[in-house]
């Protein structure tokens, strides 16, 4: 333990002697290792954010959504398939083994939003009741609307949460009401706020609750009107059956709608849980590369040390004949070398981790790319990088400590 | 040293040198002892052996045969570590050219040899001052070599010869370096060491010098050519070639 200690010391005191050199020396292990950090928090945060919108979209369901046309396209397009619709829903749950229900989903276009205490942009859903059952809802007031609503026709609302702070400030939002084009809708839950804004995953739309406003169904259809070229619905979610397989049930409404629609491609089908299996393939390979061009910034950095380690073992060969003079054993020189290489790639690896978590920082602060710095990333890099200096250290360890001391001693 | 018998026993120690097909024998068959507490001057001409054999006294070399018994132990089959032990315990060093850590204070250079004793720090440099005091360099404790002038070097040096209270101490032309008068201090100080009770092994190529110790050994071509009292070997004139220095 003092052996260590004193060794330290001198390795510090060798290493501040030519603060310069250790700096540049050091360059590669730094840059490699905040590289590795910040490009996996980048990666940690890309994943993550998509699992959580894969998780929104539900791993158990399976979503068809109606695909949007250039107005000449879409008449073309109806003279075959009347779009998604009601029917399409009801054939799937009758027909397709595996699929415990669906509901469905249509998109109001609004062109005015307003309540008592002022006014805000949002997208309008017409959802069924059952559609609390797909997707990860929270309300954090009152209720989502039920059967009854939905067969009365019920001129209610839930509202998101950055919908509520607008229109009713701290006020009471529960029973009040909000005027959406033409109708009015009584408040009767509050979802609960969400982090992150909307954005997509591999190409799909996934919205975040805080800009939404959902209506029975059957009362926006009735309440509001939509373009009648539009498809019926604007989407159908599927809820699988617990044991259902995800993509062969998908595959099996594929052919149904296919031949319901009369082969026109007005839909498509997203499988979340297939979403899911490609973003962990995307990690993987994002973790290959960077694992390659990890090990080969710290192949160059290990490089780098073995240098100056070779220069100073000739720089010091007095020094190491005189330490063996005064009773040094060959380990001890060995030792002192290796622990001089090790505090090289300690002081690179530290310096690398500072730079890491300051480029994870900044990408999260200006470039708004969530960064999630993970443990295992900063024990890794800064594992890998001791690992490399003191292998890298050890030749050089190795032929101080084989110098004759005689010879040491008498060179220049 | 406790031990009874002398503390250095050689017999017939011979070091060989192979230069490609030549071989050269720089020690050819040496055998002296010295007792405990001895002062003794070794001369010779350049290139004599007299680097050679204190080498291998200070368990820095080996020899290529012959025994070298180093306070009652033979040092032959010792491992590297063991002579690496030896040294750091039995012997003290003072060369030529210092040899001091160029970037190290005086304290820290004397206190090197305790380091390798597993000694805390402080210890180390308690030790290290009293050493420095012994040798009359208590106020330079924390100078730099460069901030010495050469005498002072050389005590620093001697002072880390000390500082493990080693039973030998091996000079190889302590003097060599320095100017006369410089020279005869750094001598009356280890004359004074002597009179302490230590053994001391001066090489030297200054008669004066020789002479002034109790005995003196004169080597040539490796072999000795004679050994007494140091007032008697110091003027002998080399039988064959003129000494190198006058
Ligand atoms: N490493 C070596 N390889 C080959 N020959 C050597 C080596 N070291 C010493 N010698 C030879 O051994 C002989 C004795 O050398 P040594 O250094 O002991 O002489 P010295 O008496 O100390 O001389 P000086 O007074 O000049 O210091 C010389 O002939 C020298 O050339
Ligand atoms: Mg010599």
């Amino acid at each position: 333990m003092r052996r260590l200690l004193d060794a330290f010391v001198v390795a510090l005191e060798n290493l501040s002697d030519h603060k310069l050199r250790t700096l540049l020396t050091t360059l590669g292990m730094m840059f490699g290792v905040g590289a590795v950090i910040a490009m996996l928090s980048i990666g940690a945060g890309a994943e993550r954010q998509a699992l959580a919108l894969i998780e929104r979209l539900g791993t158990r369901n399976v979503v068809v959504r109606a695909k949007t046309f250039k107005p000449e396209e879409l008449e073309e397009i109806r003279k075959k398939s009347m779009g998604l619709s009601q029917r399409d829903a009801e054939a799937i749950v009758e027909a397709v083994p595996g699929v415990a229900f669906a509901t469905p989903r249509i998109e109001i276009e609004p062109y005015k939003i307003l309540a008592a205490g002022g006014k805000t942009k949002s997208q309008v859903f017409g959802v069924g009741h059952r559609h609390r059952e797909v997707t990860r809802f929270a309300l954090s007031e009152g209720r989502f609307f039920d059967l009854a609503d939905e067969t009365h026709h019920a001129q209610v609302c839930v509202i998101g949460a950055a919908v509520r702070r607008e229109l009713f400030g701290a006020d009471p939002a529960l029973g009040r009401d909000v005027k959406i084009n033409d109708g009015w809708f009584e408040v009767v839950g509050v979802l609960a706020p969400e982090p992150s804004a909307a954005t997509a995953v591999q190409g799909v739309a996934v919205s975040s609750t805080e800009r939404e406003i959902y209506l029975p169904l059957t009362t926006a259809l009735r309440k509001l009107d939509r373009d009648p070229l539009r498809s019926p619905l604007s989407e159908i979610v599927i809820h699988l059956e617990p044991n259902a397989p995800a993509r062969e049930t998908a595959a099996v409404v594929g052919t149904l709608l296919d031949r319901l629609h009369g082969g026109a491609a007005d839909y498509e089908i997203i499988v979340p849980e297939a979403l899911l299996q490609h973003s962990a393939e995307t990690q993987r390979l994002f973790s290959l590369v960077m694992g390659l061009i990890a090990g080969i910034s710290l192949l160059v950095g290990g490089i780098g040390i073995m240098n100056i380690m070779l220069a100073s073992v000739l720089e010091q060969t007095r020094e190491i004949g005189v330490r063996r003079a005064v009773g040094a054993r060959r380990a001890d020189i060995r030792f002192q070398f290796l622990v001089t290489a090790f505090s090289l790639a300690m002081i690179g690896g530290l310096l690398g981790v500072a730079i890491g978590l300051g480029i994870a920082r900044a990408v999260a602060a200006y470039a708004d790319w969530p960064t999630v710095v993970t443990t295992w990333s900063v024990a890794l890099s800064l594992g890998v990088s001791v690992l490399v200096g003191v292998g890298s250290g050890l030749y050089p360890a190795v032929r101080a400590a084989r110098l004759d001391p005689i010879q040491a001693l008498h060179s220049e | 040293m406790t031990a009874a018998g002398p503390l250095i026993e050689l017999i017939d120690v011979t070091r060989h040198y192979q230069m490609g097909d030549e071989r050269i024998a720089a020690l050819d068959g040496i055998g002296f002892r010295v007792e405990h507490g001895e002062m003794v001057a070794i001369v010779g001409t350049s290139g004599s052996g007299k680097s050679t054999l204190l080498n291998i006294l200070g368990c820095l070399d080996t020899p290529s045969s012959g025994q070298y018994r180093l306070g009652g132990r033979d040092v032959q089959g010792l491992s590297d570590d063991d002579r690496a032990r030896a040294r750091n315990r039995q012997i003290g060093f003072v060369f030529q050219s210092f040899h001091l850590l160029p970037r190290s204070t005086a304290v820290k250079n004397v206190a090197l040899p305790l380091v390798y004793r597993g000694i805390p720090a402080r210890e180390r440099l308690a030790r290290a001052r009293q050493s420095l005091a012994r040798v009359g360099l208590a106020e330079r404790a924390r100078h730099r070599p460069n901030q010495m002038s050469g005498g002072q070097r050389q005590r620093t040096a001697i002072a880390r010869a000390l500082v493990t209270e080693p039973s030998l101490l091996l000079c190889d032309e302590p003097t060599g370096n320095l100017d006369s008068t410089t020279g005869e201090e750094i001598m009356a100080l280890f004359h004074q060491l002597h009179a302490e009770g230590k053994t001391i092994l001066i090489v030297t190529h200054e008669p004066a010098i020789a002479a002034r110790c109790p005995r003196a050994i004169r080597i040539s071509d490796g072999r000795i050519k004679a050994d007494g009292p140091g007032a008697e070997v110091a003027y002998l004139t080399p039988p064959v070639a003129p000494a190198a220095h006058p």
